[in-house]
């Protein structure tokens, strides 16, 4: 029957409805002769119609279970997040949080959302524009517009960090073409506290200078908090001591590094003035400049602590010998003379209590230059620190020749540059029993420098030698009864153009305590500090930084746990309990 | 076609139907599992970013400058001198070897202070 329709309307015969059709060999189409019986031609054209069909159904079945049945990569990869299927919630925080040794927060990152725009989905420009302009106040119709009129481009931010209201608010509108992103915003809730030690981000969320921008790539590949060396109890009371201490004497500025010596871990570190990093704007250059690990100065007598040191050390001075200053030290170019000079001939702890210049370069010549050299270079005042983890490193100043008015002069504290840093790191080194460490502000950080600089019965005599400076020398001011706090003061006139100017000097000390088994060194220093009516109108370091440091160590050493060490009189400490009833 | 090779198939067709059911099922249950594991991890996100948050708040309260000038208004301590921190030792009482002893001597020093503080006290009176 079939073959009826197949053979089409060109076959000659015609037949009536319900007649038998007779096909007969010898059928032909248009004098074609058929071989081969019609019906099996038909049968193989019914199979291949039916095999095209049943493929169709096969491929309608094949793409059926791959719809529902199998989740093929290429499928999945099409939603937005590709973490769609995870078992477990990832961070929706990407930039890990600082905290301090204690583990309050430093800074942290918020989730915000930022709004952007399609220029080209957008209808109408300017009512777009006048609405946003009504819901961001902050931003002009005209720059809107103008965003919003960049035909060409398909992404525009129109603003960073919306609020929650104003988000739900732009989201009402409803305009085709406004998006939002998910962003994060850095945030410092000890505000200008750390201003200098973490630095800052910029909008992007990238590092742009301390911490953030030295260990950027840390703080982004983990999502565990990072914790730091300081301690923000501590920090915040030297701050503010330091900040007062500012005012009091009109100081540029003035920086502060407390360190641990029996590791160099940095408890505090502080740069004045400095500046709010939550905000993007009001920043000076000075308030910016981390002077705690980049300010390179002459520190002046603070270096004859390190002289002293290399004397001994070197055993070409002992503690007994005694140097001639009692006139000024002749040199080839140069003579050396004594601010408020003794006049006479002066053992070594003398020339530390009273600061002799001649003193200090006489030590320094009778030991050479190869040794001092030496000596320094393992101080680490050679090369900027690379082991802090702040992005602004110092390159201390060195002087080209050594000749002999160099050996004499970096004796006593000038001619050579160095960082806050240097200094109390070196100090720290001398202090401990001799053991260099590298600075670090990070807890647990791997594979520390340490090497020996100075012998344990040197860092002794020099510990000995130190407290006698502050009991009976200029760093009276800073003897905090029980702490027994042993350090060096040092004042050095400024280089103005090349010249040294007297009135304008940055005033350092150097201290550490308690001396008897030393745990904490503190450096502070004040640049161009004025003379008050109670300093009388003195402007040296004894006057300012010291009873600074006074203050600063009778407040943080109960907060760092010291033992208190008490020499008080019976009739002191009768009184003391009488009053505690 | 017999009956044989009729059960075989409509045995391999019931077969087909029913795993392809059963896959469909499992495919719909898994399907849920996963919109429900999704949800769940939306809200898990959206309760870190809270938790998030109220951890820089509760930073942000507890700086100490804010927290120096509430004691300042609020409690009447100052800054401990290291004055104030006294060793047992140096206390200028009677002192005994043993742990009780020592306790026993302590509370009776300390009720002999207070006894002679009342004393100074009724003095001070009586000479008002």
């Amino acid at each position: 029957m079939l073959g009826k329709y197949f053979s089409g309307e060109r076959k000659k015969n015609f037949y009536l409805p319900g007649e038998e059709i007779k096909i007969d060999k010898s059928f032909s189409f248009n004098n074609y002769t058929c071989e081969k019986d019609p019906l099996a031609t038909c049968k193989s054209r019914v199979a291949f119609a039916s095999l095209m069909f049943m493929l169709v159904y096969v491929v309608i079945c094949g793409r059926l279970f791959s719809v529902c049945i199998s989740t093929d990569t290429s499928s999945a990869k099409t939603y937005d997040e590709t973490d769609h299927l995870r078992a477990y919630a990832a961070n929706p925080i990407k930039r890990a949080d600082i905290v301090d040794r204690n583990g309050t927060i430093v800074a942290t990152s918020l989730p915000t959302v930022n709004l952007y725009a399609n220029p080209k989905k957008i209808l109408n420009a300017k009512k777009a524009a006048a609405e946003l302009s009504r819901i961001l106040p902050d931003i002009r119709y005209e720059d809107i517009l103008d965003k919003l009129q960049r035909r060409r481009s398909s992404f525009v931010y129109i603003k960073r960090n919306l609020s929650p209201s104003q988000q739900y608010q732009i989201n009402y509108l409803g305009i085709p073409g406004l998006e939002f992103e998910n962003g994060e915003k850095r945030i410092y809730p000890h505000k200008n506290l750390f201003a200098h030690v973490l630095g800052n981000t910029n909008i992007d969320n990238i590092g742009i200078s301390g911490i953030e921008k030295q260990l950027n790539e840390r703080l982004t590949q983990s999502d565990i908090p990072l914790t730091l060396t300081i301690d923000a109890g501590v920090q915040d009371t030297i701050r503010e001591q330091l900040a007062a201490a500012v005012r009091q004497f009109k100081a540029e500025g003035a920086a502060a590094i407390l360190m641990d010596v029996r590791n160099s871990e940095i408890i505090a570190m502080i740069s004045l003035p400095d500046y709010d990093p939550n905000l993007n704007n009001y920043k000076t250059e000075r308030a910016q400049f981390n002077f705690a690990t980049k300010g390179v100065y002459e520190p002046g007598s603070v270096l004859k602590i390190f002289n002293a040191a290399l004397g001994l050390e070197s055993g070409k001075v002992k503690v007994t010998d005694s140097f001639d200053a009692t006139k000024p030290l002749k040199l080839k170019y140069n003579t050396i003379k004594d601010y408020r000079g003794e006049n006479r001939w002066l053992t070594v702890p003398e020339i530390l209590i009273y600061s002799s210049n001649i003193g200090s370069a006489q030590i320094a010549l009778k030991v050479g230059r190869q040794e001092q050299q030496n000596f320094l270079e393992k101080l680490g005042f050679f090369a900027p620190v690379q082991s802090i983890e702040v992005a602004e490193k110092g390159h201390p100043l060195v002087p080209r020749r050594w000749g002999e008015e160099t050996i004499a002069t970096v004796g006593y504290g000038y001619g050579i540059s160095v960082t806050p840093l240097h200094l109390v790191t070196a100090f720290s080194a001398i202090v401990n029993g001799g053991v260099y460490h590298a600075p670090t502000l990070v807890k647990d950080h791997p594979g520390e420098d340490t090497h020996r600089v100075v012998s344990f019965n040197t860092s002794k005599e020099i510990r000995k030698l130190l407290r006698g400076v502050v009991v009976e020398g200029s760093g009276k001011r800073a003897n905090v009864p029980g702490y027994e706090v042993a350090g060096k003061t040092g004042t050095a006139n400024k280089l103005v153009n090349g010249k040294y100017v007297d009135k304008k000097v940055m005033t350092s000390f150097l201290a550490t305590f308690p001396a008897s088994a030393p745990q904490y060194a503190l450096f502070l220093m004040m640049d161009e500090p004025k003379a008050t009516k109670e300093t009388w109108g003195f402007v040296t370091s004894g006057w300012n930084t010291v009873p600074t440091a006074g203050k600063i160590i009778s407040a943080i050493a109960p907060q760092l746990n010291i033992k208190a060490n008490y020499d008080i009189d019976e009739l002191r400490r009768n009184r003391i309990i009488e009053a505690s009833y | 076609m017999n009956s044989t090779k009729t059960a075989t198939l409509s045995l391999w067709v019931t077969l087909t139907c029913l795993v392809g059911f059963g896959m469909f099922v499992m495919k719909n249950q898994v399907q849920n599992l996963e919109s429900q594991l999704a949800g769940i991890n939306r809200n898990i996100q959206d309760d870190i970013k809270t938790i998030h948050i109220l951890k820089a708040e509760w930073s942000h309260l507890n700086t100490p400058s804010r927290l120096r000038s509430l004691a300042m208004k609020h409690i009447s301590l100052n800054p401990v001198k290291a004055e104030q921190i006294i060793n047992y030792s140096a206390l200028p009482f009677e002192y005994e070897s043993g742990e009780s002893g020592r306790r026993l001597l302590a509370q009776k020093n300390i009720s002999n202070q207070a006894e002679r503080n009342k004393r100074l006290k009724r003095l001070v009176k009586a000479q008002r």
